[in-house]
């Protein structure tokens, strides 16, 4: 029978072969030495002083409270949750409809096209990226030529050194990865559900509002997620795009290393991001599966 | 016309570029009627039914549903309700929601959207899965959601793609008496497509018989069972025994038919177009061969069994007939060996005689 298994239960294949479990041990021994023991140095180092210019093993909490108790560290963390989910929501506001329209509306042979468009950014290194578009939005630069141009404007626009400009910046090195995602969830809706939806006499809102966006509410989670964590890390454009004036918290770690030399406060900084991203993950998986796909239940 | 047909399709065209998916087709279907369209694939039978539904717009001529010009309207706007092939269950809607969605789409409100739901699942015997999710139904169990999701709407017709191809053989036969027993019940117009010939005749009222996006010929199961209009409707419809011919003289009602060495054949006149001096194929179906003795001497003549195959209820007979060989089905055990000299004959009214090129009625 071509009965379809529940989905997300992906069969395991009947291991025979013992010796596909040392094909794990590379990984495995890469991630130990490279990553599992950064992290748990990482987060021992975050309760150690710094004295003398010198890492030292005396136990304290100091690292964390400065976080409660100084304004601005505290400031720098709200702003870059809010800018973190500012970016998924923008990300997806644009990365939606495009996706829709490759699955739904771009003819077959125009798909390939649109699907190297989308990708092709990531060919340029993101921090090269960020650069090009300092050109873009700079007082001097193209966008506020062509807008003075148009008579819009009489004075240039202060985009850039603003997080205005490093969310630009990082939406559009994020909107490929929002993107694909979307596109393959878009993609794997069976399209005669469409039509059954069309020949009881949905038009298209409710098609799309029945099926279409309770059927891809998967791939916007997965895709949030990813965005907000690669967003809520991200010190790159804030840096190059956003200036001094509005600082996000992974600048903080970055001038805690490089600027006071102080270790232990950027590790319990970064202890702290990494806690916040896996509880945002923990609850967006948690949601997932309570919302199955997001149905409503009829009584 | 005095009575409203449910569906008509006037010379009917789909062109996909330069491919004819269907090409020039016109019939009917009657208020309450089951009329299936059957035809192996690519014969244009789905792309019929889809344009019906509204998924395919006709390249040329019109379609009406209930006297209404509905050509180009979409889906949504049609008095039809489809039944799809893997039955396009919502995944993400439980088998009640499933069952509740033409209602609510329409504005029906929650309390007459409940009731109704529960009888339409009732109706195809399926009462109390509402709660249920699609995946955790067998496929006869969806099949039959996917039935009362369009049946609940009320539509003026329903429209069913192959909607036993995916079950297995034991159910599907079973399903198909039930399907039909609830199409009477109901009186429901049902336009059904189907490439399962055995299907269709167990099914409906009427079978249009289609081929390379062309209508061969429609009719009552036992009409184009018996009397078909073309070789290829005679072939399709089950084994036929087939020689070719020339009508050598038309009296009263029969016709006879010079075979070249089988000698002279006669067969009913069945239509217009007998006239003599035309080349014929004469059809003969296995199961109205008869071996041994008997008849009125008209249709007979001698060969030699060459396969003799017991299959239980009936044994397979191949016997070469001078230079032609023809296949016998005769129920009981195997009454004849291989090798042996047999008298075959068989009844003039089991004669059927068939236009050489199709459309030879307008010769």
């Amino acid at each position: 029978m071509n009965a379809k298994p529940p989905r997300g239960h992906v069969p395991l294949p009947v291991s025979g072969d013992r010796w596909a479990w040392w094909f794990l041990v590379p990984i495995s021994v890469w991630q130990a030495v490279f990553y599992a023991s950064s992290a748990v140095f990482l987060v021992v180092a975050s309760f150690w002083t710094m004295k003398d210019y010198r890492l030292t093993p005396i136990w304290t909490l100091h690292n964390y409270a400065v976080f409660f108790t100084e304004f601005i560290y505290y400031k720098a963390y709200v702003t870059s949750l809010v800018f973190a989910v500012t970016t998924v929501a923008i990300t997806i506001l644009v990365a939606y409809p495009f996706a829709y329209a490759l699955v739904f509306v771009v003819p077959k042979r125009w798909l390939g096209v649109a699907l190297v468009a989308v990708i092709a950014p990531f060919w340029t290194n993101y921090l090269v990226r960020a650069y090009a578009w300092q050109v873009i939005l700079a007082n001097n630069g193209i966008l506020n030529y062509l807008l003075i141009q148009a008579r819009l404007i009489t004075e240039p626009l202060d985009i850039l050194y603003t997080l205005v400009a490093a969310r630009i910046g990082l939406v559009h090195f994020l909107l490929a990865i929002m993107t694909l995602i979307l596109y393959t969830t878009l993609e794997g809706i069976d399209k005669n559900l469409l039509e059954a939806a069309g020949d009881l006499g949905a038009g298209r809102l409710r098609t799309f509002l029945e099926v279409i966006l309770p059927l891809s509410s998967g791939g916007l989670v997965a895709g949030a997620m990813f965005v907000f964590v690669l967003a809520f890390a991200d010190f790159v454009s804030p840096a190059v795009l956003g200036g001094q004036a509005q600082r996000v918290f992974p600048q903080l770690v970055v001038d805690a290393v490089q600027w006071t030399v102080n270790w232990p406060q950027a590790s319990a900084f970064a202890v702290i991001m990494v806690a916040t991203i896996l509880l945002v993950v923990g609850l967006f998986a948690r949601w997932m599966r309570f919302a199955g796909f997001g149905r409503t239940v009829e009584r | 016309m005095t009575e409203t047909l449910d569906v008509e399709l006037s010379h009917v065209t789909k062109r996909y570029g330069d491919v004819v998916a269907v090409d020039d087709v016109s019939f009917g279907v009657y208020p309450g009627e089951f009329l299936t369209l059957l035809g192996p694939s690519g014969s244009g039978k789905t792309t019929i039914l889809r344009m019906v539904g509204g998924f395919e717009t006709a390249t040329a001529g019109n379609i009406l549903i209930k006297g209404v010009p509905m050509t180009h309207d979409p889906p949504y706007r049609r008095d039809t309700s489809m039944v799809f092939q893997d039955y396009a269950l919502f995944p993400h809607k439980t088998v009640g929601e499933n069952v509740a969605f033409g209602l609510k789409m329409r504005g029906v409100p929650a309390d007459a959207r409940r009731r109704r739901v529960q009888e339409a699942l009732e109706l195809v015997n399926l009462p109390g899965v509402a709660h249920r999710m699609p995946s955790q139904l067998s496929g006869g169990q969806r099949q039959r959601v996917a039935l009362a999701r369009s049946l609940v709407v009320q539509p003026a017709v329903l429209l069913l793609d192959e909607p036993l191809g995916a079950l297995d053989a034991q159910i599907r036969k079973q399903v198909q008496i039930e399907l039909k027993a609830l199409q009477r019940r109901l009186g429901q117009t049902f336009l059904y497509v189907t490439h399962d010939q055995e299907e269709a005749m167990v099914i409906s009222d009427r079978i249009a018989i289609l081929r390379d996006g062309r209508l061969e010929q429609i009719g009552a199961p036992q009409e184009v069972y018996e009397r078909p209009a073309s070789r290829f409707v005679a072939g399709f419809l089950g084994e036929c025994n087939l020689l070719t011919g020339t009508i050598t003289e038309v009296r009263g009602d029969t016709v006879a038919v010079m075979c070249g060495r089988l000698g002279l054949l006669r067969a009913p006149a069945t239509g217009a177009w007998v006239r003599p001096g035309l080349r014929v194929w004469i059809g003969v179906r296995p199961e109205r061969l008869q071996i041994g003795d008997g008849g009125d001497g008209a249709n007979t003549v001698h060969g030699r069994i060459r396969h003799a195959v017991f299959a239980g209820t009936v044994t397979r007979y191949t016997i070469t007939v001078e230079d032609a060989e023809v296949t016998a089905v005769v129920l009981g055990r195997k009454g004849h060996g291989v090798g042996s000299d047999v008298r075959v004959w068989w009844d003039v009214a089991d004669t059927m005689v068939i236009p050489e090129a199709h459309g030879g009625e307008a010769t």
